[in-house]
């Protein structure tokens, strides 16, 4: 770890001192945060609240940040949309989790979504393979609100009866793009809404109602 | 791997308590330091290190000393640890051929450029007991007499000579089918999958155990998928290792690691795509692992077989066969396995042959009557 902060300088002509901070204790921070995160898969459509504390660079939601830094790391390609694909956050990526970041949304282990009306369809995501289903993405996108949009109706493993979620500001074809990527499990993507400090879980084995 | 166990807690930690205990033997002899094992158990640390997959002399010294010296327990502790690690990015290879050579010895040539040097070795021992070491007041400081000409700085590689006069295969990189080198397979983060690349074979053998790859190495020289080796070469030494930092662009070392390569050379008759020529088998180790790696160069040149149209019919050609069973801690989780609980299947098991007990008791009868 020492050798890895002596080492990586941050890229793009970004002074350190505008890096913004990770994660304060990066161990037990990120034990805590993937714990939420483990919950909000566990229990789809719940908002679970992540700590607090946590700055990234614009666009990003502390939420965002926080999942950002406890998921990705050298291993797993990341792709950007291009509002978030700035230089500082370029910087602050490579720094804190030093993950390659990739220009095909193909490619990539993890997306990062801060537009996420103008979002690439869910196909265009890796979705794993018959022998390695894990071998898809998982989108980490960001929404201007959780509890202001149309009301989306869950059923699935981990949900009792039924869910409902509100998430604003996704793209008009989103749902009927989900319907199609439940259908194929244990293939699609899993997705995580982050807005604030919240953060629910959707993955593939969820059916969704809009 | 098999770790977790459920109930009789209080017995689990009494049975951690005794371990402390047997572990530190009798209080009257003082304790064995990490330094000591470090400085004093040098293959021991070498092994552990190489099947752990993980460069650090203390701590394989530590996991040895936790171990009570099983050095197959010791491995899985230094894996484990492993796993808890962040990579931050992939050296550059390392180059043997600028190794600072401390040994090196070729069975192919007699005189070559570099010469032999045999260096630290047991091959010449007479595996009497020495019972000097045995000395309560111990063997003091031996030294050994520097020769008057020293090791050459670059000692070029026996296979490098016989590639000049094109005798043996080249040795090239994988091609990615647009230009470049493929990256290397890594079996630590993508499962292993059949037919593998010689990247992830050879990755395999390197941490795979060194009993189970050497009566592998063994069966083919008797005659169980024999092809012909010569040690070409064996060498012992300090190699760098190079790291390019993105942001850099060019390499910066990061320090020395001690490795020991071998090089078999073996015959190869030729088939329709290519001449008579020599073959390679490759084996690599941390440390000074000598008889781990030559016993990876056998099983490596064996499973080449399909690779050079050779007929595949031994164990040690058979890759599913080798890759899948040569991993100790894998292995040796799933046979401890069998020492926990399997009460509700050894009971099924019991009604089974009962009932079939029963019936067969049941057809005698008939039969007899």
């Amino acid at each position: 770890m020492a050798l890895a902060s002596s080492l990586t300088a941050p890229a793009g002509g970004i002074d350190a001192a505008d890096l913004k901070p990770g994660l304060a204790d990066p161990v037990h921070d990120a034990q805590h945060i993937f714990r939420g995160l483990l919950t909000a898969l566990a229990h789809p459509g719940r908002a679970v609240t992540l700590p607090g504390g946590i700055e990234g660079p614009l666009p990003l939601d502390p939420a965002t940040a926080a999942a950002a830094l406890t998921l990705l790391d050298y291993d797993t390609p990341l792709w950007v949309d291009w509002i978030a694909d700035t230089p500082p956050l370029r910087a602050y990526l490579k720094f804190h989790c030093g993950c390659p970041i990739v220009a095909r949304s193909q490619d990539a282990a993890f997306g990062l979504v801060s537009d996420p009306e103008n979002m690439p369809r869910l196909a265009l995501f890796a979705q794993g393979l018959d022998q390695y289903p894990d071998r898809s993405a998982t989108l980490l996108v960001q929404l201007p609100d959780l509890e202001d949009g149309h009301a989306v109706t869950l059923t699935g493993p981990g949900i009792r009866e039924s869910a409902e979620i509100r998430p604003a500001g996704l793209p008009d074809w989103f749902w009927n793009d989900w319907r199609l990527n439940a259908a194929q499990f244990p293939l699609g993507v899993d997705i995580f809404f982050t807005c604030g400090r919240t953060v629910i879980g959707l993955p593939r084995s969820i059916q969704a109602e809009a | 791997m098999y770790v977790a166990v459920k109930g009789g807690e209080q017995a689990i930690l009494n049975s951690h308590k005794l371990i402390a205990e047997e572990r530190r033997g009798d209080t009257a002899v003082p304790e064995l330091t990490l330094a000591q094992i470090k400085e004093q158990m040098q293959l021991a640390v070498d092994r552990v290190m190489t099947e752990g997959s993980l460069y650090d002399r203390d701590l394989a010294a530590l996991a040895i000393k936790q171990a009570q010296g099983d050095l197959m327990e010791a491995i899985f502790l230094l894996r484990a640890y492993r796993t808890t690690l962040t990579r931050f990015g992939e050296s550059e290879p390392i180059d043997t051929a600028e190794m600072a050579v401390r040994r090196r010895i070729s069975a192919a040539y007699k005189d070559l450029p570099g010469g032999q040097v045999l260096g630290p070795s047991y091959d010449y021992t007479h595996r009497l007991l020495d019972f000097a070491l045995a000395a309560e007041e111990g063997v003091g400081a031996p030294e050994a007499e520097a020769a008057e000409a020293g090791v050459e700085e670059h000692i070029p590689r026996v296979t490098d000579i016989l590639n000049h006069e094109g005798l043996i295969e080249e040795e090239l990189a994988f091609d990615d089918g647009e230009g470049g080198e493929a990256p290397v397979a890594d079996l630590t983060r993508e499962p292993m999958s059949f037919p593998a690349g010689r990247d992830l074979r050879l990755q395999n053998l390197a941490r795979g155990d060194e009993g189970f790859l050497l009566a592998l190495g063994y069966s083919t020289q008797r005659g169980y998928g024999r092809n012909h080796p010569f040690a070409g070469e064996i060498r012992l030494g300090e190699v760098a290792v190079e790291f390019v930092p993105e942001e850099l662009g060019f390499a910066i070392e990061l320090g020395e690691i001690t490795v020991t390569e071998c090089q078999m050379i073996n015959q190869f008759a030729g088939s329709a795509e290519r001449p008579p020529q020599f073959t390679r088998g490759y084996g690599l180790s941390f440390g000074h692992c000598e008889r781990k790696t030559m016993a990876m160069a056998l099983v490596d040149r064996a499973l080449r077989a399909r690779e050079l149209d050779e007929t595949v019919e031994y164990p040690a050609q058979d890759e599913e066969f080798v890759l899948y069973h040569s991993d100790n801690v894998e292995a040796s989780g799933f046979v401890q396995h069998l020492k926990l609980p399997h009460y509700v299947d050894f009971q099924s098991e019991l009604q089974l042959i009962r009932s079939l007990r029963k019936r067969h008791d049941e057809d005698h009868r008939e039969a007899a009557e």
